[in-house]
């Protein structure tokens, strides 16, 4: 539900962002592919992460406080 | 044949929780893995979004649970039962904190500015860095707005994830872990803030199972 002054779906960009960089990790494979082709593959520890994810990752490790 | 991780939960609540043809349990001592058995690859389609975030979200409504990330598969339960165990702390500490909690996230959007842009007469290295600082200026306005926003919810910071102009016109995405009688309450309250404010609207989207504080 979205609340504004009209309510309607919740917008995909939220589901992406919520479901690809948010939730719980477990060691585990995840193969995530688009429109049939596998864009990623990893094993043992999952790292998924949205390209914005990434660059906050990135910042983060750059500027060390 | 693998398994798609759905959410972790508590495996004193499974008898509260459908389990079916699509959705195993896995007991991991005091804890389980809710999972999908599929074949192949998963694909980020919207569907199979949309299908995961109402599954973690139905879930979530029936017992205390932390939804998994989308896209995690193990080849075997045994692998599950190993990645739990590794965890098995933490996950029973996040269980515990969202337990009779929703997320809800609320949108600032500026009201007029997408994006400042630095005039600057020079070389392309100065006008980057230029429209680099204005960018940085304007995430720390959206930082100080959405600071605000979450003092006046009245909840605790710990409750409350950021992320600033995550993109062009949206000020701050703010992420809060409330008790589920008060969703209407903070609905009212961000509606409350937006309408008061100059510089941005508010909107909320939601309820979520707790992507954000399952990490």
């Amino acid at each position: 539900m979205r609340d504004d002054v009209a309510t309607t779906e919740i917008p995909l960009v939220e589901i992406i962002d919520r479901l690809l960089d948010r939730g719980v990790v477990l060691a585990g494979r995840a193969v995530i592919s688009v429109a049939g082709v596998d864009l990623i593959e990893l094993r043992l520890n999952v790292v998924l992460a949205s390209v914005d994810a990434l660059a906050r990752s990135d910042r983060r490790i750059a500027e060390p406080r | 044949m693998t398994l798609l991780v759905r959410a972790i939960v508590r495996a004193s609540d499974l008898d509260r929780v459908a389990t079916d043809d699509d959705i195993v349990a896995i007991r991991a001592a005091d804890l389980a893995a809710l999972a999908s058995r599929i074949d192949g690859p998963v694909s980020a389609t919207e569907s199979a979004l949309r299908g995961h975030d109402s599954l973690t979200r139905s879930i979530h409504e029936r017992v205390a649970s932390l939804p998994a990330r989308f896209g995690q598969l193990f080849e075997s339960e045994d692998d599950v039962v190993a990645a739990i165990e590794a965890r098995a702390a933490t996950l029973r500490e996040g269980i515990a904190t969202v337990d009779g909690r929703v997320e809800v996230a609320i949108t600032l959007r500026w009201r007029e500015l997408s994006r400042p842009s630095a005039s600057v007469d020079g070389s392309p290295g100065h006008a980057y860095m230029a429209q680099r600082a204005a960018d940085l200026a304007l995430a720390r306005r959206a930082e100080a707005i959405a600071a605000r926003l979450v003092d006046e919810m009245a909840y605790e910071r710990a409750h409350a994830r950021l992320k600033t102009c995550p993109r062009p016109g949206v000020a701050a995405i703010v992420a809060i872990l409330v008790d589920r009688d008060d969703v209407s309450d903070v609905r009212e309250r961000v509606r409350s803030f937006g309408a008061c404010s100059s510089e941005v609207t508010a909107s909320v989207d939601g309820v979520f199972a707790p992507y954000s504080f399952a990490s």
